[in-house]
């Protein structure tokens, strides 16, 4: 690592301030969990631990990082960011997508390489389907890429701006 | 990469000559050659196999990095690394070679409670997560805010599930006493190993720095001690070749501690790449392996 990191970094971070995580409530869970297998046919297995880090962002918290006492350290992020969930719109992050994608057994849509390439540099698809999810799960030959928002003849890339490709 | 070739100052040239002696000017003209494409498969989200596959009807040209399996040398391709559809899927993390062997001779377990201190941009971090299976605890800390959403992004990417990441000084962490298993401290350094990824290090060599880095790298590693298990380790690495920044921090630290063990390291094909007067540790000198300069010690508590 090279050293430009100074003091004056350490003092600024200090006037940040903590990050609150907190579990979902035992009737938010079970909705949320309702919700996946609707869309997906996927079932959460039961010790998964789910967080909200405001702004209906979900994530997913193995127990013992959950329970991991981290005293007064300033916490940016704590497990994995599984999807946005604000009790009626549900979008996986595309690592969510992957897992719920491995094992899901509907609100699926197959797309080819090219039109993944397409999807993850921003742009949108022409893909004519009858699924009935909002958000189809993208899986190309090479794997999943996350999720789309389907029109029925045409899917939306939902892929974060920080995580598109920009060359081709 | 700059165009212009590294500039080396006679300051530079004198102090790696007591070190180096005649292999100055190999040492020097490495420099100037950029370092090969390597990658690191991500084994959380795809298999070797898999992903050799992959590449492969690509039209990639890969070779095996000699000292971990999970890694390539990526000796041609069609378009940028980061540009792919494999590592937008999370499948692999582009790694200098150098840069694998830390988390390898830390080598956590599955359960473990991990600390890596000097976390961004994540590399490390991540294949710590890997070699832990996404189970137990893993902290990755960094003191710069913009360093920590780079951190941030190629976790998730990744998909590390196990981890915390936290934001503030790594000295922080003397109040977790006998918290870690196992941990990494990749101190902040010159980077004179790094030089063949950026030349413009060469020119800043100024030996008057080195007496403050030494100072956060002894501070470091003393928090990280103080934080670590009995029965725990640590890894020291820095990506710099001076001697104040590496065998002389661990020699001072293992001197002015009694229960410090310093551990001979083991990995094959590195036999021959020893410290200077310490037969224990790891110095990769950039003309000796078509690598990036780096120092690995491990010390262990009694």
């Amino acid at each position: 690592m090279a050293a430009q990191e100074k003091h004056g970094r350490f003092l600024r971070s200090e006037t940040f301030e903590k990050v609150e995580y907190k579990k979902l409530s035992k009737s938010f869970d079970e909705e949320f969990r309702n919700k996946i297998f609707e869309n997906y046919g996927f079932q959460i297995p039961p010790d998964w631990v789910f967080y909200n880090l405001g702004k209906d962002s979900i994530w997913l918290v193995p127990g013992k990082v959950s329970t991991f006492d981290t005293k007064d350290l300033i916490v940016e992020i704590k497990g994995l960011y599984f999807s946005h969930y604000d009790g009626d719109f549900l979008r996986l992050s595309p690592e969510g997508a992957q897992i719920v994608g491995s094992k899901a057994t509907k609100g699926i849509l197959d797309i080819t390489n090219d039109e993944a390439e397409k999807m993850i540099r921003g742009f949108d698809i022409d893909k004519v389907n009858n699924l009935e999810a909002e958000f189809v799960i993208l899986k190309c030959p090479s794997g999943i890429i996350g999720v789309g928002k389907n029109h029925k003849t045409r899917v939306l890339c939902q892929i974060g701006k920080q995580r598109r490709v920009f060359q081709i | 990469m700059s165009s212009k070739k590294p500039v080396f100052k006679d300051s530079f040239k004198e102090y790696f000559k007591k070190l180096i002696g005649d292999e100055l000017d190999s040492f020097i003209n490495s420099s100037m050659i950029p370092l090969p494409d390597s990658i690191r498969v991500n084994t959380l989200k795809t298999s070797r196999e898999k992903l050799k596959e992959l590449l492969l009807a690509k039209s990639w040209v890969l070779e095996d990095v000699p000292f971990y399996k999970d890694a390539f040398i990526v000796k041609k391709r069609n378009q940028a690394l980061g540009n792919s559809l494999e590592h937008f899927m999370g499948y692999y993390y582009v790694q200098e070679q150098s840069s694998m062997i830390p988390p390898l001779v830390l080598d956590p377990k599955e359960g473990d409670v991990v600390l890596d201190c000097c976390a961004s941009p994540g590399s490390k971090t991540s294949q710590l997560s890997q070699l832990m299976n996404n189970t137990g605890v893993l902290v990755g800390n960094d003191v710069n805010v913009n360093k920590i959403s780079v951190l941030r992004v190629n976790l998730q990417r990744l998909g590390c599930r196990n981890i915390i990441v936290t934001r503030g000084p790594g000295q922080r962490f003397k109040k977790f006493a006998d918290t870690f298993d196992k941990i990494l401290v990749d101190a902040p350094c010159s980077g004179f190993g790094a030089i063949r990824k950026n030349w413009a290090i060469a020119k800043m060599f100024n030996p008057r720095s080195f007496g403050s880095l030494k100072r956060v790298q002894s501070d470091l590693l003393q928090s990280s001690w103080d934080a670590l298990k009995t029965g725990g380790t640590i890894v020291y690495s820095t990506c710099t070749l001076t001697l104040e920044e590496n065998e002389e921090v661990i020699a001072s630290f293992v001197k002015s501690h009694d229960d410090a063990v310093l551990e001979n390291i083991n990995i094959k094909g590195f036999e021959d790449s020893r410290g200077i007067n310490m037969k224990e540790v790891i110095r990769i000198w950039p003309h000796r392996k078509n690598m990036e300069g780096f120092f690995v010690a491990k010390l262990s508590k009694k």
